[in-house]
């Protein structure tokens, strides 16, 4: 895991002052706070951290905290972050989008980071709809969901995420609430934590378009899974199968699936072997090397 | 106080059109300050308030969090108020009237927390305040809302 600092880093270092455009009383607003702290806890400093973004609500958040922040197409921030990573490693690279971003334009970029093993944290919103182009049924919406695009209810079967990036190889699959800040802080530290690439699905309430997945809604079905069960492993592959395959009225919170023993893609890279690019001498670069990059951004 | 009085008097100071709205104002805002309240508040105000409304207190953990906000806080309300508009004639899709209700959602739950600090004693009025986030400690502390 990249460094962290000596210094006491508190969850005012990551506060800006660029006040948030989402709805009142939007989830986002959970997320953003336990992002905050899961970073402050974890002592690492806003210079050491990267967050990208997709396009969407949940995809602003670079703006609203103060640490590096790369804002990207609609879809490509886990291609981005996994670059930005693979130059920069010292970095904590966290990519914040929704499930449109994520599991719908993203959804190709989603599966192959996931048999990849990136170590970046991927923090998806998942508001079940596309909220930031007024109300939209999303790749996570479940059948029946009545929305300015499917006006006579969704034709369509919900995608399952979590079970998705288990077939797909990822090695830390978590899930919370937005809710419920203060469990979502401790699996994003989990999930920073993680060596490789950790998805972390965030049920989140979109306060203006989707009056069915509720607050309410999700905190009358949701469950954390060591509270049901102390034993539960999340290195057992087939539990989290069984965990994976749930939705509806019995909703898993907490860390699904965890496997530490995959390398990362960092850490296999052939053209890495001298160290990342970011450490690199300019001097060690071949000179026709140098001149190139000189021409082209000078 | 019975639970009908309890929403009648949030009826008046929400200026809502009946004590219907105001049972869903009222369980709505309770089930948020089960998110918050630490062990001495939840325990005092579900001992000082009519069973009905007391049951929506149940399951907390009375640990608290301090990382709800306002925003947080006023989220289980704004799922169920007026968010959207007429259709947009100009770009297409709805007109959002979010920003707005947002104040209406503030003003709603000051109603709620002005008819709370009425019903219960000193002790406990001052553990709720403690444990509410800070600008909906402020709407706690305000004089009930009038329009």
């Amino acid at each position: 895991m990249p460094e962290t600092t000596t210094v006491k880093v508190s969850t005012k270092d990551y506060n800006n002052k660029v006040k948030p455009t989402w709805c009142p009383g939007c989830g986002d607003f959970g997320i953003l706070s336990a992002l905050k702290k899961s970073l402050s806890d974890m002592n690492i400093a806003p210079h050491q951290v990267m967050i990208v973004g997709g396009i969407g609500c949940g995809s602003k958040l670079p703006d609203y905290i103060q640490a590096n922040g790369y804002m990207t197409i609609h879809g490509r921030p886990l291609p981005i972050a996994t670059g930005i990573k693979l130059a920069n490693p010292e970095l904590h690279v966290i990519v914040t989008d929704g499930d449109g971003d994520g599991y719908g334009i993203g959804g190709n970029h989603f599966l192959h980071t996931c048999r990849r093993n990136p170590d970046i944290t991927h923090i998806v919103e998942n508001n079940q709809i596309y909220a930031l182009t007024k109300g939209q049924y999303s790749p996570t919406s479940d059948p029946g969901f009545v929305t300015t695009t499917s006006p006579e209810g969704s034709i369509e079967r919900a995608i399952n995420p979590i079970a998705l990036a288990l077939s797909a190889g990822a090695t830390f699959i978590a899930r919370s609430y937005a809710g419920d800040p203060k469990h979502m802080a401790a699996i994003i530290s989990e999930a920073i934590f993680h060596p490789g690439y950790a998805l972390v699905d965030i049920l989140q309430p979109c306060v203006t378009f989707n009056k069915v997945n509720t607050y309410d809604w999700y905190a009358e079905r949701s469950y954390k899974v060591e509270d049901e069960d102390s034993n539960y492993d999340p290195t057992d592959k087939d539990a989290a199968w069984k965990k994976a395959l749930q939705w509806g009225e019995r909703i898993p919170l907490g860390i699904i699936y965890r496997n530490t023993t995959i390398p990362t893609y960092g850490s296999q890279v052939p053209g890495l072997k001298n160290g990342p690019v970011a450490t690199l001498p300019v001097a060690k670069l071949p000179a026709n090397v140098f001149d190139k990059i000189k021409q082209t951004y000078v | 106080m019975t639970g009908y009085e309890f929403y009648q008097r949030v009826q008046q100071l929400a200026n809502l059109s009946s004590a219907e709205e105001a049972r869903s104002l009222t369980d709505v805002t309770l089930r948020s300050m089960k998110s918050v309240l630490r062990r001495q508040a939840l325990e005092g105000l579900r001992a000082q308030l009519p069973n009905e409304l007391a049951m929506q207190l149940e399951g907390s953990s009375g640990e608290g969090d301090e990382l709800i906000d306002k925003e947080v806080f006023i989220g289980r309300l704004m799922n169920n108020l007026e968010t959207e508009g007429h259709w947009d004639k100009s770009l297409g899709g709805l007109d959002l009237v979010s920003v707005s209700t947002g104040d209406e959602a503030a003003r709603q739950t000051q109603s709620v927390l002005a008819a709370i600090r009425e019903s219960v004693d000193e002790r406990t009025s001052a553990a709720i305040e403690a444990s509410l986030p800070a600008e909906i400690s402020d709407w706690y502390r305000a004089p009930s809302p009038t329009r």
